[in-house]
Parts: C-alpha cells; structure tokens; sequence
C-alpha cells in the first residue's frame, strides 16, 4: 500500500514539470505582450522605451533562458512577482484559491446529490416515463453552455425572486455564511454539466448491478426494496461512479472560470484569465501550476479510495 | 478666485446639471428652485464595476479601470466642471500665468493627506519629479518633461517654469489620470502606490485586494465643507455586462455602467433605476490605415475608402441613433470639434461611390484591393461596424477580410503591419493634442498608422503652445480639416463613452461625459 502511494505521490513530479513547460510555451507564444500594458497608450509597443521594459524583464532573451530562470527562481521557492502589480504571486493565489475550492467542493456536492440520485432512479425505472425524462434533462443540461445558463438564471432570478441575493460579495473570512450563500447558485449551474455525467455512469452501474444474480438472492432472502437497493446495489455500483466523480472534479475546476467570470467571483479562475489576459507571465506560470497540482492531488485521492471501497484490491495489494 | 459653494449655488447647480443632462421628470425636487431635497449622510454605495484595476498608482497606470478607483481618493490642483471642458480650482485656489512659460499657484489652505499630514507645495514639486521620473515609468513622461523647472517659495505657492509654451497644461492638470498629488513622505515610505496610497480626495482606501474588491471609506478631512455624504464605496468588479445588469436591477449594486445602447435600452423600464440617455459623445472612433505600404500609402486610395462610406448609417445601426457624426475630434470636445452638422461639409466625408471609384481606378485600382480589416469583439459594436464597411467599401473594389483579435494581440499586430486596416476607439481627452498627437504626430513613437506629414506637425505643435482660446479653435479646425482631406484616419462617428446608470436612492450624482464619476463626493442615499 505504502508502495503505491509513494509511486503515485513521485509520478506527480514529472506532471508538474511537463506542465509547466507546455504552459511557459503556450503563453510566451501568443502574440502580444506585457509591454503594451506596462508602458502605456503614449508608448509605442516597439520603441525605445518599450524595449527597455522588455530588456529589464529578460523579455529579448531566447524561451529556454527565459524558462532556465524561471526554473532556477521556482526550484529555490521563488516564483517571482507578479509583472503587472509587482507582489509576490503566492499570497496573491492563496488570496483566490479558497473561493475556487469552495465553489469547486459545492458543485461537487451537488452533482453528487443530484447525480447518484437521479442515475439510481433512472436505472430502477429503466425505460419508463422517470428514466426517458431524466435522460432528456440530462443530455439538456450537458449541451447548454455554462455561460448561458449563468445569465440567465442571474436575469431571471432577479426579475421573479429579487429578494435572492445574487451576485453578492464573498468574503470567507469576514462573512462565511453569506459567502457561501453566494455560492449556491453559481455551484449550482457549475454542477449542471458534471451532475449529468455521474447520473449517466451511475445509471449504467447500477443497470449492471441490478442484473447480477445476489440482487435477486437477497430480495428472496426477505430483505426490503430499499434494503437491496442501497446496500446491495448501489454500494456495489459505486465504484466507476466514483471514477466518474473524479474526472468530473478535474473537469469543474476548469469549468469554474467560466462561472467565475459570469458571477463576478473572485477565484483563482478568475485571476488566471485577467492574468492571461494581461500576459503577465510569472502569474500564470504559478498559477497554472497551482490549478494542476490541484487536479492532480484529486486525481490521487480517486485512485486512494478505489482501494478503500474495494476489498477486491485490499487483497491484492 | 474662492472655491467654496454655498449650499444654495450647490443645489443650483445640481438642479441645472441634472436637467441639462435630460434627466427625466420623476424627481421634480431635483429642479433648481427652493424646494431642493436635503442630502442625507451615510450609506456605502456599492459600484458594478466593469474591469480590474491595474494596481492603484495613479501615475503609472493609464488604463480606465485604474482611473475609476483613484479619481476618488486623489484629488489635482484643478479640477473639471460637469461638462468636462472648465477647469475650476480645486487643490489650487488661484493661478497666474505672468508669461508663457510660467504658471503660479496658490494652495487652499488646511488641506490634509488622508493620514492626517498638510498638503504643503512640496508635496506637489514631488509629485511632478516623480512623473517625470524614468524610475516611475510613467505613461505622462513626454506631457510633464516640458516643466523645466519648479519653485516653492513658500508652503502654499508652486511656481512651474516650462520650456516651452504648453497651452494643454492646466488641462492635463486638472484630470486625477495625469496629475493626481501625491503626499511625498507617504510615497518614499511605501516605494510605490500600487497598493494604494494616501490622497486627498473625498475617499480613502479601507482594503484592497488585487483582483477581488476595492472598498473606500469617508474621507472625515475633506476639505469642501459637509462632503461626502456617502460613508464609503464599495466597487465590486463583475466582468459580464448582463451580471451586471442583474445586479443592478436585484440592487447588488447600485451604480454601474453598460457599453451598449441595447443594454441600456432594456434597463430603462425598470422602475427604481435611472438610466438617463447620454448626450455628450465623448468616444470617437478611429479607422486607421498602414500608410507605408500600398494600397493605403496612395492617398487616393485612402479618400475613396472614405467617399465609400455611409457614417450616417453607421450611427443608425450600431448606435441606435445616440451616437454623434465626427470629425478628428469628438464633438464632446467643443468648441474645437467640428460640430456634428458640419462633419459632412469635410473633404470625403459625405458618401460618393461614383467619386469613389473614379479615385480607385486614378489610383490604378479598378480591378480592386484585397486588404485585411482586424478588430476585437470585446469592445460593443467594433465587429458591427467592421461588417458594416465591409459592405460599403466593397461597392469601389475593396474586399475586406475581418480578423477578429484579443486587444492586446491587435495593437501589437497593427504597430507591425499585419493588417493594414485596424479600428480603435479613443476615450475622452482632457486636452484637443491628447489623442491626436499619439495617433498623428510623426514624433510619437506610437502613431500606428505612421502618418509623416510636417504640415500636420506643425499645427500641432502651433497648437499646443497657443493659449489664444479663438486661436487654437481655428488651429485645431485646420487640423480636422487636413487630416480629413488626407485621409489618414477616417472618423466614422462618436459614441458615449458609457451609459451610466444608477438606482433612484442615488441622489446628487450626475453623469460627466469623460466618464469620471467625480460626482459621487456631492452624492447621498436616500
């Protein structure tokens, strides 16, 4: 056991690496940069003193330099400061993560109550009226782009529902409840997408599960409906649905910068695209690897609890 | 030259300049007359706002959302009227310019730093050293190198000595973007003001997080007497116009502005929202062209382009009417700008295709010209009006290609010749020279069209040192006319910078056409 967490624990190196040359390429290859913030509207982006800001940032060096340095700083714990306010970017991401993570837990939260719910009714009323409609509002919230329904539901609650407070401000520290409560909804449309693909995988589980032949045994042994449903089935069934939450977990974090930008929220999504946005370099490398190595933590902690829900691994170690 | 307002000049004034603006006559207590309502203290006001600040250093940042933040807590030595063309006293009492070259000002007294330090002359010597600076990397460093020199004779005088005459000086100085005064021992304490700083405005700041919000408190030592009435401001930033919209209308936030007549339009059935229509066009857009290659190099070319074009319709279309013909000043720019009724008397302005094409084929064009045209979605209406002269300007030969580009891609492919036709939209200029001379001038090292006319030049430069009033008129009028006849850049029309809209508690605040919302230091809640 003790084997393979370390295994898993030391592949996360390299991942990091790999990432953060790919995303030191992609953003230094984009055409534009920093320079046309920094200096202003009065400064011509190739004059003299553009070219300055570009030499004091090592902007005129070769990529694999400009990435040699940033690599010495990064190995060291420095990850630089950022180019456009010029404060470190640790404390500027440890500001924003927290309202990523909360989002993020919530959605998470939510596709899971609407998700496994939704698929375990599907799969026991397969082909009846509950399952037909279950499948069309769920293929209707896997199409619909986040943005929109964002929007809309934004609009539309503050025409019919103005007491709800949408868009209001989130202040973890200074007001938690009232943070989280601005979080509802923008974990709710978040949730939409990945709450669709765990009823999809949790249906289909279960399918399989309730054709096995112990559900019938235990049903003839006297057990309740229910009984059998959760404690045979679902339990049994629970294990690619977990697979399923996993990569759905990856998969909101990205998809939280979309929300973020809709609902105004100040996360870690929404101060890598001003970062992006800006070309302001150093950010988004840190950034970046913040996000990944979130991604890849969660993706640990599915391949953990495969061993922890499974006894079939427990033995084979 | 005394500054103070009585109350009743105040509310006069209030009355005048809301009705001015078109108010609507829902509130008729508004009206200039002795019924005037009774301001109210207290209450945060919390403002939709549209970006990010680029950090809070009011002299190193250019960009608008910086500006929105720091036009409160700084304050200059002057300061603009609500239709944004007089300067009024403000830091600075009284002025004398005994020559040309020489400005003195005298200093309000008992003003204090927001930390509770005087504002003396020494703090204003400072702030001019630091722009000019190249340590600061200021973008103003080519505006304030004309000072020479700076007297302080005593701790209420600033004596400015210029090298040359510089007619846009106490414009520039007027505008918190450009001159904000900064407490000198505050400024060498901190290093730089990036995260803020102490001013002398009507706010101070309470917390700022990069990225995240922006929360000003009550400046309890401001020195007109009374204000604010608003205990703070609180700007929440919500990138997406329709969040903001919601916002406002569920009153998340009670003050915000949109940049579509659409957006505008929808808000104006609410009942608890003021939206008035904007009237000043401040916003000019600007088509500019690579004059070092051809086809854009041959002047002909560049004048069928604009005999091709039908502005009228464009104001129509995109604008929903409430936008302004325009020549290379904005009309909000009066009286140097060439009014509106008169922007099709100019060489090429008023649509011609038989002229047009008669040119192209002079030009040795008859067969036509295949051109790339790049322009960012993010800004309203720049994707439309590319469509739109997309369709005209094909009539005469000229198939155009649109590119769409993320803005900072777009300025920095435009300053290279990647598309010779690009589209900008100029914000609101303290002075005529501001934007022209960036854009126009062959001695800016910005100039993306890298226009060389020493005609032009040198008007310019007559321009900025003339501080005969009627004559600058007339100079800047030879201006709009040359540029028009030469076809450097074409000025379809001028938009609102913003529609600003705000919820019916607001009282007191009015809409200035530079977009500033100064105006909050008289402003209270209901």
């Amino acid at each position: 056991m003790l084997r393979y967490a370390a295994g898993r624990i030391a592949l996360t190196l390299p991942v990091l690496f790999g990432v953060s040359v790919m995303s030191f390429a992609i953003i230094h290859l984009i055409p534009g940069d920093i320079v046309s913030v920094l200096a202003g509207p009065t400064v011509g982006v190739h004059s003299q003193a553009a070219q300055n800001i570009r030499h004091a940032l090592h902007l005129d060096q070769p990529l694999p330099v400009q990435y040699g340095i940033w690599l010495m700083g990064a190995l060291h714990g420095d990850f630089g400061n950022s180019l456009i306010f010029g404060l470190p970017v640790g404390p500027q991401i440890a500001q924003h993560l927290p309202v990523t993570l909360v989002l993020t837990a919530l959605s998470l939260i939510f596709s899971i109550a609407i998700g496994v719910p939704g698929g375990v009714v599907a799969a026991t009323t397969r082909g009846r009226w509950p399952d037909l409609t279950i499948r069309a509002v769920a293929l209707l919230g896997l199409s619909t782009p986040a943005f929109f329904v964002g929007v809309a539901a934004v609009l539309l609650l503050s025409i019919y529902l103005p007491w709800f407070k949408t868009l209001g401000t989130v202040d973890l520290h200074g007001d938690p409840l009232g943070s989280l409560e601005t979080l509802l909804l923008p974990a709710f449309v978040l949730s939409l997408p990945s709450a669709t693909t765990v009823m999809r995988y949790t249906r289909v589980a279960m399918l399989e599960v309730l054709a096995e032949p112990y559900m019938a045994t235990a049903r003839a042994k006297g057990a309740g409906r229910l009984r059998v449903l959760i404690r045979h089935g679902l339990r049994n069934a629970l294990l690619p649905v977990v697979t399923a939450i996993g990569v759905t977990a990856a998969q909101l974090v990205a998809g939280a910068v979309v929300i973020e930008q809709v609902f105004g929220l100040p996360g870690v999504g929404q101060l890598m695209l001003n970062a992006i946005y800006h070309r302001d370099y150093t950010q988004v490398q840190a950034t970046v690897l913040v996000v990944t190595t979130l991604v890849v933590l969660i993706n640990i902690l599915v391949d953990f609890s495969y061993y922890l829900l499974d006894p079939r691994i427990q033995q084979h170690g | 030259m005394t500054a103070d307002l009585t109350r009743r000049q105040f509310l006069g004034a209030t009355g005048v300049g809301l009705v001015g603006l078109g108010y609507p006559t829902r509130s008729p207590a508004a009206a200039a007359d002795a019924e005037a309502p009774t301001p109210k203290r207290g209450g945060v006001l919390t403002i939709g706002q549209d970006d990010n600040p680029i950090g809070l250093d009011p002299h190193k940042s250019a960009a608008f959302s910086t500006d929105n933040i720091v036009e409160q807590i700084y304050t200059c030595l002057l300061r603009w009227d609500a239709t944004s063309s007089h300067v009024e006293p403000d830091l600075a009492v009284a002025w004398e310019n005994p020559d040309p070259q020489t400005f003195v000002f005298h200093l309000r007294e008992g003003v204090m730093f927001h930390n509770g330090d005087p504002l003396t002359s020494g703090d204003v010597k400072f702030t001019f050293q630091r722009l000019v600076d190249p340590a600061t990397r200021s973008p103003w460093v080519s505006i304030f190198s004309v000072i020479r020199a700076i007297d302080t004779p005593d701790a209420r005088t600033v004596v400015f000595h210029l090298a040359t005459p510089f007619a846009p000086f106490l414009n520039y100085l007027a505008t918190v973007k450009y001159a904000a005064i900064v407490n000198a021992a505050d400024v060498k304490r901190r290093g730089d003001l990036v995260k803020g700083g102490v001013g002398t405005g009507p706010f101070m700041l309470e917390d700022f997080q990069p990225d995240s919000l922006v929360k000003l408190k009550r400046n309890p030592h401001y020195y007109e007497p009374g204000l604010p009435y608003l205990d703070g401001l609180d700007f929440r930033i919500i990138p997406e116009e329709g969040s903001r919209m919601a916002a406002l209308r569920a009153g998340s936030v009670q003050l915000t502005w949109l940049s579509s007549p659409d957006s505008a339009a929808q808000m104006r059935s609410a009942a608890n929202i003021v939206a008035p229509e904007p009237k000043a066009y401040s916003r000019l857009l600007l088509l500019e062209f690579d004059q070092r290659r051809p086809p854009f190099s041959d002047v002909r070319v560049r004048r069928a382009f604009s005999l091709a074009l039908n502005r009228e319709l464009i104001v129509k279309v995109v604008w929903r009417g409430q936008a302004g013909l325009s020549a290379a000043l904005p009309p909000a720019q009066a009286p140097f700008a060439v009014p509106s009724a008169d922007v099709l008397g100019l060489p090429y302005a008023k649509e011609d295709v038989a002229a047009a094409k008669a040119l192209m084929a002079e030009a040795g064009y008859a067969a036509g010209i295949d051109t790339t045209f790049a322009v960012s979605p993010s800004n309203y209406g720049d994707v439309l009006i590319a469509q739109i002269i997309q369709q005209q300007v094909a009539r005469i030969g000229i198939r155009i290609n649109i590119l769409q580009k993320e803005w900072g891609n777009l300025v920095a492919d435009f300053q290279s010749t990647q598309s010779p036709i690009s589209m900008a939209g100029l914000v609101w200029g303290p002075d005529p020279d501001t934007n022209i001379s960036i854009r126009l001038d062959s001695h800016s090292t910005v100039n993306p069209g890298k226009t060389t006319d020493p005609a032009l030049d040198d008007l310019l430069a007559k321009g900025r040192q003339s501080y005969d009033m009627a004559e600058r008129v007339r100079i800047y009028r030879a201006v709009q006319q040359r540029i028009a006849d030469m076809a450097y850049v074409i000025t379809p029309c001028a938009s609102p910078l913003r529609w600003e809209m705000w919820t019916t508690k607001l009282r007191g605040y009015r809409a200035v056409p530079s977009a500033q919302r100064v105006y909050l230091r008289q402003a209270w809640l209901d």
